[in-house]
C-alpha cells in the first residue's frame, strides 16, 4: 500500500504542501479535491518524484519511493498529466510506446512483448486508430487518452492522474472511468493497481472514488471515504460557496448540487 | 532496400561522391584517371606532374576534405543535439551564440601561443570548449523560461552572448599584432592550416563528442515532452542534459578551434532530416551527423571554386545559404511544430 506520512514539500522559496497524511490500499480509487491553487498537483509531483521531499515520508510496501532510481520509480508510478504543450510530431503509437521507457536500453529498442503491451493498452484505451497521426492533429481529449495508454504502458501497481477528465467530452469522461473502475476494482485480485485522481468534478468523484482526500491552501482538511467528506458542510468551507449534497436515489452516491 | 536504412545510404552515396569531388576539384584540378591511378596503385614511379599531383592530393586536398567533413559533422551533430536540449527547432551551435564563445576561446588561447605548436594544438581546442560551455550555460540562463526555452528568448539570449563573445574578440584581435591577425580569416571559416596535422587534431574531440550525441537519442526523444513527464517516464534527466550538453560544445569547439565560425550547418542539416524523413532523435542525430559532413563539403567545394585560384572562407558561403534559410524556417515555425 502507498503510504504518505507528515509530508511537506514544494519549492525552495515556498513550501506548498503541509504535514500531508494519506494511505491508499491496493484496488482502492483515491480522489484528490480541493480549489485551485490548493496543492493537488504538487502532490502528484511529489509521489512521482518530480519535486523533492522537504519533510516526511513517501512508501510504497515500504519501499521508500523518494530514495529509488528515476527509472526505478517509473516502474512503480506512471502518471497521467494534463495533455499540454505536446511535441505535435509525434505519432500516436509514438507516444504510448514511451510508457516502456523504464524498461529499455539506451537505444530504445522495443522487444516483441514491448509491443505487445502497447498494442493492448491501444485496445484497452481505444487509441489504436491514432496509431498513425501525429499528436499535433488530434484533439485534447484524443491526446489525454494517448497519455492514459502511455502511463498504462508502464505497467505500474500505481498509476496517478492529474485532472484526466478536464478536456474530455461526457462520452469519453465515462469511458475514463469505467477503465479505471475495470483496472482497479474489477481486476483487483489480480493487478494490485491503485490510482490517485485529481479531480475538479465533485459527482464523478462521489461515483467513483473509494476515499476522498480534501486538500486547501496546502493542508488536508479531509479524509476518508465519499460520504463522510463530500459533505455540505465541508465542501461549503473549502469552497467557499453554499452547496446541497443530496442521495441520488438510483444509485444511492452523493450528488452535489451548488446553490446560485 | 528496407526504408529505414534509405536515408542513411543516401546520405553515405552523397558523401562518398563529395569526398570524390572534393579531391579531385580545386585551383588545379585532378584529372579522374590520374585520381584514380594516385589512390590505388602504389608510390612507385611518379615523376613530374604525377608527383606534384600526389601531393596535392595527398598533402592538401584528402586532409582538407576530412577536416571539412569532420567540421561538418561536429555542426551538424551537435545543431541537432542543441535543438533536442533546448526543444526548440532553431537552437544552432552559431545562432545561439556557442560559437562565438568557442572563438573567443580559441582566440584567447591563440593571443598566447598560435596553434603550430604542440602545445597550441592542445590547449587552443580546450579553450574553445571552455568558452562554447560558458556561452551555453549563459544563454540558458537569460533564455529559459521555466523548463523551456521559447525561440524569442533562445535567440535574444543568443545575440546577446555572441555580440558580447564577438566584441570581446575584436578586441583581442586589433590589440594583437602580427600572427593573430590571420586569426580573422579563420574567424569567417577559412582553414588556415593545411596538412593532417588540423585532422588529427579535431579527430578525439569530435569523436568523443559526437559519439557522447548518439548514445542520448532515446533520452532526448523523451525529453521533447519536458523534463516532468520525462522524469515521470524514467529517464534521468539531469544526466542526459549534463552529457548532452558538454558533448554538443566538445562537437562545436572542435569544428570552431580547427575550421572558425562556420555557421548556420547545424541549423540546416537538422531541419532537412526532418523534414526529409524523421523528427526521431535516434535518427535526426546520425543523419544530421552524415548529412553536416556533406554540406560541408559541397560548400567548401563552391568557396574553393567559385573566385578560383581565390580561396572563400567557407563560412561567407554557409551564412549566406543560411540566413535566408534561417528566416524560412522561422515563418514555418510560426504555425508548424515539430519535435
Amino acid at each position: 500500500m502507498l503510504n504518505i506520512r507528515s509530508l511537506t514539500c514544494g519549492y525552495e522559496e515556498k513550501m506548498i504542501l503541509h504535514s500531508i497524511d494519506l494511505a491508499l490500499q491496493p484496488g482502492q480509487i483515491l480522489a484528490v479535491i480541493g480549489p485551485n491553487g490548493a496543492g493537488k498537483s504538487t502532490l502528484i509531483k511529489a509521489i512521482s518524484g518530480v519535486i523533492p521531499v522537504d519533510q516526511g515520508s513517501i512508501t510504497w510496501n515500504d519501499v521508500d519511493l523518494t530514495a529509488l532510481r528515476t527509472e526505478e520509480r517509473a516502474r512503480l508510478i506512471s502518471v497521467v498529466p494534463q495533455a499540454r504543450n505536446l511535441p505535435s510530431g509525434f505519432t500516436g503509437r509514438e507516444v504510448v510506446s514511451l510508457g516502456r521507457t523504464p524498461y529499455l536500453n539506451w537505444l530504445g529498442q522495443l522487444s516483441q512483448s514491448d509491443e505487445e503491451v502497447i498494442e493492448s493498452v491501444m485496445a484497452q484505451t481505444g487509441t489504436l486508430e491514432f496509431s498513425d497521426r501525429r499528436i499535433g492533429e488530434l484533439s485534447g481529449g484524443e491526446q489525454q487518452r494517448l497519455l492514459l495508454a502511455r502511463a498504462l504502458a508502464q505497467q505500474t501497481p500505481l498509476l496517478l492522474l492529474d485532472e484526466p477528465t478536464s478536456h474530455l467530452d461526457l462520452q469519453y469522461q465515462v469511458q475514463l472511468i469505467h477503465l479505471l473502475q475495470r483496472l482497479i476494482h474489477e481486476e483487483r485480485a489480480l493487478s494490485d493497481k491503485a490510482a490517485i485522481i485529481v479531480m475538479h468534478d465533485l459527482n464523478l468523484v462521489a461515483r467513483v472514488a473509494d476515499a476522498v482526500a480534501l486538500i486547501v491552501e496546502g493542508h488536508l482538511v479531509a479524509f476518508g471515504p465519499p460520504q463522510e467528506v463530500l459533505t455540505a458542510n465541508i465542501l461549503g468551507r473549502a469552497y467557499q460557496v453554499m452547496l446541497d449534497v443530496v442521495s441520488d436515489p438510483a444509485t444511492g452516491s452523493s450528488i452535489i448540487v451548488p446553490r446560485l | 532496400m528496407s526504408s529505414r536504412a534509405r536515408p542513411f545510404l543516401i546520405l553515405a552515396l552523397l558523401l562518398m561522391l563529395a569526398f570524390f569531388l572534393s579531391m579531385a576539384i580545386g585551383s588545379v584540378s585532378i584529372p579522374i584517371e590520374t585520381l584514380f591511378s594516385l589512390l590505388f596503385s602504389g608510390a612507385a614511379n611518379r615523376a613530374g606532374d604525377l608527383q606534384t599531383f600526389a601531393t596535392i592530393l595527398f598533402q592538401l586536398r584528402i586532409p582538407h576534405a576530412a577536416l571539412m567533413m569532420l567540421v561538418g559533422a561536429s555542426l551538424g551533430g551537435s545543431g541537432a543535439a542543441y535543438q533536442g536540449l533546448f526543444r526548440n527547432p532553431l537552437a544552432d551551435p552559431y545562432l545561439i551564440g556557442v560559437a562565438s564563445g568557442a572563438g573567443l576561446g580559441a582566440i584567447a588561447a591563440m593571443a598566447v601561443k598560435w596553434p603550430y605548436t604542440q602545445l597550441g594544438l592542445f590547449a587552443v581546442p580546450l579553450a574553445a570548449f571552455a568558452g562554447a560551455l560558458l556561452a551555453v550555460l549563459i544563454v540558458y540562463q537569460l533564455g529559459h523560461v521555466g523548463k523551456i526555452v521559447p525561440t524569442t528568448t533562445l535567440l535574444l539570449a543568443g545575440v546577446a552572448v555572441s555580440s558580447f563573445a564577438t566584441a570581446l574578440t575584436s578586441y583581442l584581435l586589433i590589440n594583437s599584432t602580427g600572427e593573430l591577425r590571420r586569426a580573422l580569416v579563420w574567424l569567417l571559416g577559412g582553414s588556415t592550416m593545411t596538412g593532417w596535422q588540423p585532422v588529427l587534431g579535431v579527430l578525439p574531440y569530435a569523436l568523443a563528442g559526437l559519439a557522447i550525441i548518439l548514445v542520448n537519442g532515446y533520452p532526448l526523444n523523451v525529453l521533447q515532452f519536458g523534463d516532468e513527464q520525462a522524469r515521470q517516464l524514467g529517464v534521468n534527466v539531469e544526466r542526459v542534459r549534463r552529457w548532452t550538453v558538454v558533448a554538443a560544445s566538445l562537437a562545436t569547439a572542435a569544428a570552431v578551434a580547427f575550421a572558425g565560425v562556420i555557421g548556420f550547418v547545424g541549423l540546416i542539416v537538422p531541419h532537412v532530416v526532418r523534414l526529409l524523413w524523421s523528427g526521431d532523435y535516434r535518427k535526426v542525430l546520425p543523419l544530421s551527423i552524415l548529412g553536416g559532413a556533406v554540406l560541408l563539403l559541397l560548400t567548401d567545394l563552391a568557396a574553393r571554386t567559385i573566385m578560383s585560384p581565390q580561396e572563400l572562407p567557407v563560412g561567407i558561403l554557409t551564412a549566406l545559404l543560411g540566413a535566408p534559410f534561417f528566416l524560412w524556417v522561422l515563418r514555418r515555425s510560426k504555425t508548424q511544430n515539430y519535435w
